[in-house]
């Protein structure tokens, strides 16, 4: 069936270009992001189903982007090798209270807003913070310093 | 402990369980990395630039073809995508009396496509070996007749199908135009 390949290519292009874009922009969403991801999520209902307005069609569509999404997971979960491509890797952006400028150049996060994550966090000034690390999911994880 | 960094001293904190120095601060063997994301983000790029050049349609084309007792002119797009509408127009003029014309449409106009109206509406119509055969009205020499063809692509058509469209006068072609309909899905 058509929706069941559509569905496939959509879930394909979906996860090159969620991998490419950067986790950042994920992991962070403004207003602006979130009306952004539903307006994906109709151009790419309409590219999926098109003019199939059925049951059937809805179900397929759903259990082949279900059916993938548990596939490329267990891919990550029992083949180590592939889950920096599956899921990427997380980097260290700040070590013992100084930035990493070229991670942070990297992943596109400056300094300011490295310390607004902090903020949000309840920690009030970077020196205070041992490690922080942009996680696989696009959050900034911080370790004060004296824990762990 | 992690590797001392230029610039951390020998006092370098550890970092958390699971991350190592080298590869999730220092980055090594990570250099390829950005330029996989450049790559792929240059791919879209080149593919907005295509589609903005038309490649994916649906801007329309015109392809004329003539002869002695009469000219034939088609503007349609040559490129669809499943779903959308679109427009086509043939021109005939006459350059001399066309007793019975006839226009003849390759299936690249009906197959996978659907037909919503054609104006004028043909005085007769049939089939010649798969085509819709659209019989007028006699032309005067001098005259011209434009026919509206509204049509809209079923999701489901894909590829390259042949679009001709040929004039005739009775069963004598005066003039052929080839084309080419290529839809996306």
């Amino acid at each position: 069936m058509d929706i069941i390949l559509r569905a496939a290519a959509v879930f394909l292009l979906l996860f090159v270009v969620t991998r490419i874009m950067g986790r950042r922009e994920l992991g962070e969403m403004e207003p602006f992001d979130l009306i952004l991801l539903v307006v994906l999520g109709d151009l790419i209902q309409q590219g999926v189903t098109q003019s199939d307005y059925s049951f059937t069609g809805a179900a397929l569509a759903v259990a082949t982007l279900a059916l993938l999404t548990v596939a490329v997971s267990y891919l990550s979960f029992r083949f180590r090798r592939l889950r920096p491509l599956l899921d990427g890797r997380p980097i260290v952006l700040l070590h013992d209270g100084v930035p990493i400028d070229a991670n942070l150049r990297r992943e596109r996060i400056t300094v300011e807003e490295l310390r607004a994550q902090a903020r949000l966090q309840q920690i009030a000034r970077l020196e205070d913070v041992r490690v922080a690390v942009l996680e696989t999911g696009g959050q900034i994880s911080f370790i004060p310093r004296g824990s762990g | 402990m992690a590797p001392a960094r230029p610039g951390y001293g020998a006092d370098v904190s550890e970092l958390p369980e699971g991350l190592s120095g080298s590869e999730h601060r220092d980055l090594r063997g990570r250099g390829h990395e950005p330029w996989i994301r450049r790559a792929v983000l240059a791919a879209l790029v080149a593919l907005c630039a295509i589609a903005l050049a038309g490649a994916f349609g649906q801007r329309a084309t015109t392809t004329a073809a003539g002869g002695p007792a009469a000219s034939l002119s088609v503007e349609a797009p040559d490129r669809l995508r499943g779903g959308l509408l679109a427009q086509g127009r043939i021109d005939v003029r006459a350059h001399r009396r066309i007793a019975q014309p006839r226009l003849v449409l390759e299936r690249g106009w009906l197959d996978g496509i659907t037909i919503n109206t054609i104006s004028p509406e043909a005085a007769a119509q049939g089939d010649d070996r798969g085509r819709l055969v659209l019989a007028y009205d006699e032309l005067p020499a001098g005259e011209s007749l434009t026919l509206w063809i509204e049509v809209q692509v079923n999701p489901t058509a894909l590829g390259a199908m042949p679009q001709d469209v040929e004039l005739r006068d009775g069963d004598l072609t005066l003039a052929r135009v080839e084309r080419e309909l290529v839809v996306f899905p």
